[in-house]
C-alpha cells in the first residue's frame, strides 16, 4: 500500500534530512523562492543577530547597501558603537515586526511616533534608536535634526532595495499606551523615564507580527514594486523577560512564535524565509554553534548560516570558511558586555542591570 | 656637545633647509640627519640592532636611503635626543570629516548629514591613538625622541587650483576651527605623554589661521608655481619656518631635558600654551 511518504526526498526525513547530516551544512535547508546575487541590492534590518548577516555579506562582497556611511575611515570600534555600517541604516536594532512597521511608516507616509526624544543628564536621546549615539545629543532640536536625516536614508533605501533582509528578535517590548508607538528598549534603560502610567509592556502575538508584515511589504511594494522581503529569526534567545515567565519559556515562547509567522508568510508572495534559526538551533548542532553564554552564535554558526546562504544562491560557500577574516577583528572596546563579541545590543544591556546576589 | 638627530620623511628636509644657519645659532648641538621618502618612511623600522632604515626589500627606500643619507639604515643609539617630523595622527581623516559631514550644534550646511559632537570627539580620540600606537609600533617608547607634525598645507591650498587641499579649506573656514585644532593637538599631547613620548604642535605664529600655514613658509614660493617643471607644492615649509619650528623643539628640550646616566626624561615635559590662533 502506497503512502504519501515514499516519494518524499531525503530532507523530509528526519534521520537522513538531519541525522546523517553534518551539522553545518545540511542539505535543502533553504531553497530560495527568489534568486538574490552579487548585483542585488540588499537592505538589512533587524535584531543583534541580524548584524552578523549583515557583516557576513558585506564581508563576502554582496550589495549590502549602506545609506548612511561615512566617506573617511574611522577607526572599527567607533564605527559600530554609534550603529555606522552595522545596517544598512543607523536604525540601531530593530528587534520586532512593530518597530519595523513603525520605521517603515515614519519613513514613507511621516507617521509621528509619540514621546521621540528621551533625556538624561542634560543629554538628548532618539528614542526610537537610543543606542546610535551612545553619549545622546546636546539638544533636542539635534535629536529631531538627526532623525529627519535617518528617515530620508531609510526612505531612499526602501524606494531602491531589491530583497530586504530582516532578521526577528523578539516579540516582546515597550509600548506607549495611548498611541501604541513600541522602543526597542524601555524607557528608563538607556535614557528618559519609566511610567507605568505612560508605557506598557507589549508582547505581540502571532496575529499582530502577520499584520504587520503584511502591511509593510504592501506599503513597500507601493513604492518598490520588485521589493522581496527575506526573513529569519534570531536564534539569540531573550537576555531578560518582562512576562512574568521563566526566560527559557518567554524564550521558547517567543522564537516560535515569530517563526510561526515566518512560515506563513514565506508561502505568500514577497516573502521567503531563511533557516539560519534552525542552522544554530538544530539539535544536530548540540549547541556548537552557540558560545558560552549560551546566547550569542559562535563565527562556525554564522559561517554555516552564510554557507547554506551561499550554496543555494549558486555563489561558493566555501568563501563562507573565511568570514571574519577578510577584515581585522574590530577592537575590543570598553563596552563590550560580557562576550557579547562586539555586536551591540540594548537587550544585553537588561543582563547588566539585572540584580546581584543571586536573587530567585 | 649634544648629538641631535633630525629623522623623518620629506619633512625633514625642511630643516635642513637652515642647517647651517642653525648650526650657527645652535653651537651646543652636532645636528645629523636621515629622511626617506613618505612611502619608505611608512614602512621603514627599527630592528633589533637599534638600527632605523627602510623594510627588508624595498629597494626603492634603501636607494633613496644611500642617495639622501648616505647610507641605508642609520645607528639611533649615539644621538642623545631625535626630532621626528612628518607623522600626521590622521589630520587628513579629520579634515575630511568636516569636509563631508557637519557637527550638530555647530556650523551648519544643511546640504550635508550631521554628526554628532560626541562622534567626531571618538573619532578624533581612536584617531590620535592609532597614530600614537603606530609611532610605538615603529619606535618603542623612547623617552629621547620628540615628535612634530608635518605643518598644515599653506593657506592658498585652500583655493581652488592644482593640488588645492578643499577639506583643510573648509576646516579653516569653521567657526569652531580654533576649538577643534586645540582639541585635536591637546589630545595627540596628551596620548603621547601617556605613551611615554613628546610632542609639539606646530608652531602657532606659522599658522595663517586653523588648519592651514602661512603662505609665507612655503617652499615653494608663488610666483614660481607650475614655472620650468617646478610642482605644485603646498605641503612643505621653507628654511624660516625650520627655524622657527627649530626654536620650538629647543624649548622644548630645554624643558625636558635627559639625565644621561638615568637614561630618562626629567621633568615631564609640559604641552606648549595653547593660544587662541
Amino acid at each position: 500500500m502506497a503512502s504519501p511518504y515514499d516519494n518524499a526526498p531525503p530532507r523530509a526525513f528526519w534521520r537522513s534530512g538531519v541525522v546523517a547530516q553534518d551539522a553545518g551544512a545540511i542539505e535543502a535547508l533553504y531553497l530560495p523562492k527568489f534568486a538574490i546575487t552579487r548585483e542585488s541590492k540588499i537592505m538589512t534590518a533587524g535584531s543583534c543577530f541580524a548584524q552578523h548577516l549583515h557583516r557576513a555579506l558585506a564581508e563576502l562582497g554582496w550589495g549590502v547597501m549602506d545609506a548612511e556611511r561615512l566617506e573617511v575611515a574611522v577607526p572599527d570600534d567607533v564605527l559600530k558603537r554609534h550603529f555606522y555600517s552595522v545596517f544598512s541604516a543607523r536604525y540601531g536594532n530593530i528587534y520586532t515586526a512593530r518597530q519595523l512597521r513603525q520605521l517603515i511608516g515614519e519613513a514613507l507616509l511621516d507617521e509621528a511616533p509619540a514621546l521621540p526624544v528621551w533625556e538624561r543628564d542634560g543629554r538628548y536621546f532618539d528614542a526610537l534608536r537610543p543606542n546610535v549615539e551612545p553619549d545622546g545629543f546636546g539638544a533636542e532640536a539635534h535629536v529631531k535634526e538627526a532623525r529627519g536625516e535617518h528617515l530620508a536614508a531609510v526612505r531612499d533605501l526602501l524606494v531602491s532595495a531589491d530583497v530586504i533582509v530582516f532578521t526577528l528578535g523578539l516579540t516582546e517590548g515597550w509600548r506607549h499606551r495611548s498611541t501604541g508607538t513600541v522602543y526597542p528598549v524601555a524607557p528608563g534603560v538607556i535614557a528618559g523615564q519609566f511610567d507605568p502610567d505612560i508605557f506598557e509592556f507589549y508582547n505581540a502575538p502571532y496575529e499582530d507580527i502577520l499584520a504587520d508584515m503584511r502591511a509593510r511589504r504592501d506599503m513597500v511594494r507601493a513604492v518598490n514594486p520588485g521589493a522581496n522581503f527575506l526573513l529569519s529569526v534570531s536564534p539569540v534567545p531573550l537576555t531578560a523577560t518582562a512576562s512574568g515567565k521563566h526566560v527559557l519559556s518567554a524564550s521558547s515562547y517567543s522564537k516560535p512564535v515569530m517563526r510561526s509567522v515566518c512560515g506563513v508568510l514565506a508561502g505568500e508572495d514577497g516573502f521567503d524565509y531563511f533557516p539560519s534559526y534552525e542552522v544554530i538551533t538544530s539539535p544536530s548542532a548540540r549547541g556548537v554553534f552557540f558560545e558560552k553564554n549560551l546566547r550569542q552564535p559562535t563565527k562556525a554558526g554564522v559561517a554555516a548560516a552564510m554557507r547554506m546562504f551561499l550554496a543555494a544562491q549558486g555563489d561558493d560557500p566555501e568563501q563562507a570558511a573565511h568570514l571574519g577574516e577578510i577584515s581585522p577583528a574590530p577592537r575590543q572596546t570598553d563596552r563590550s558586555i560580557e562576550g557579547e563579541d562586539d555586536l551591540i545590543c540594548e537587550e544585553a544591556m537588561l543582563d547588566a542591570m539585572r540584580p546581584k546576589g543571586g536573587r530567585k | 656637545m649634544s648629538r641631535l638627530l633630525i629623522l623623518g620623511n620629506s619633512q625633514a628636509t625642511t630643516l635642513r633647509l637652515a642647517e647651517e644657519e642653525i648650526a650657527a645659532a645652535y653651537p651646543e648641538y652636532d645636528i645629523s640627519f636621515y629622511g626617506l621618502p613618505a612611502i619608505a618612511y611608512d614602512r621603514a623600522y627599527l630592528d633589533k640592532n637599534g638600527l632605523f632604515g627602510p623594510a627588508k626589500g624595498d629597494r626603492f627606500g634603501a636607494s633613496k636611503a644611500n642617495e639622501w643619507n648616505g647610507g641605508a639604515r642609520i645607528d639611533l643609539a649615539p644621538f642623545d635626543r631625535i626630532f621626528v617630523i612628518g607623522h600626521r595622527w590622521r589630520i587628513y581623516y579629520l579634515t575630511r570629516l568636516l569636509y563631508t559631514r557637519c557637527v550638530h550644534g555647530m556650523q551648519r550646511n544643511r546640504q550635508k548629514s550631521g554628526i554628532t559632537e560626541s562622534f567626531l570627539l571618538a573619532a578624533m580620540t581612536a584617531w590620535v591613538r592609532d597614530g600614537c600606537d603606530e609611532i610605538i609600533e615603529k619606535f618603542g617608547a623612547n623617552p629621547r625622541m620628540i615628535f612634530a607634525p608635518s605643518p598644515y598645507p599653506m593657506a592658498r591650498a585652500a583655493l581652488k587650483r592644482p593640488e588645492w587641499e578643499p577639506a583643510f579649506g573648509l576646516a579653516s573656514r569653521l567657526s569652531e576651527r580654533d576649538m577643534i585644532l586645540d582639541v585635536y593637538e591637546g589630545m595627540i599631547a596628551d596620548t603621547m605623554e601617556a605613551r611615554g613620548l613628546h610632542f609639539i604642535p606646530q608652531p602657532r605664529e606659522t599658522l595663517d589661521r586653523a588648519f592651514l600655514t602661512k603662505d609665507a613658509f612655503a617652499r615653494v614660493p608663488e610666483a614660481e608655481l607650475g614655472k620650468n617643471g617646478v610642482k605644485d607644492d603646498h605641503r612643505h615649509a621653507n628654511a624660516a619656518y625650520a627655524k622657527i619650528l627649530f626654536a620650538a623643539l629647543q624649548d622644548a628640550m630645554l624643558q625636558a631635558p635627559i639625565d644621561k646616566d638615568k637614561n630618562t626624561l626629567q621633568p615631564k615635559l609640559t604641552r606648549q600654551t595653547k593660544a587662541s590662533i
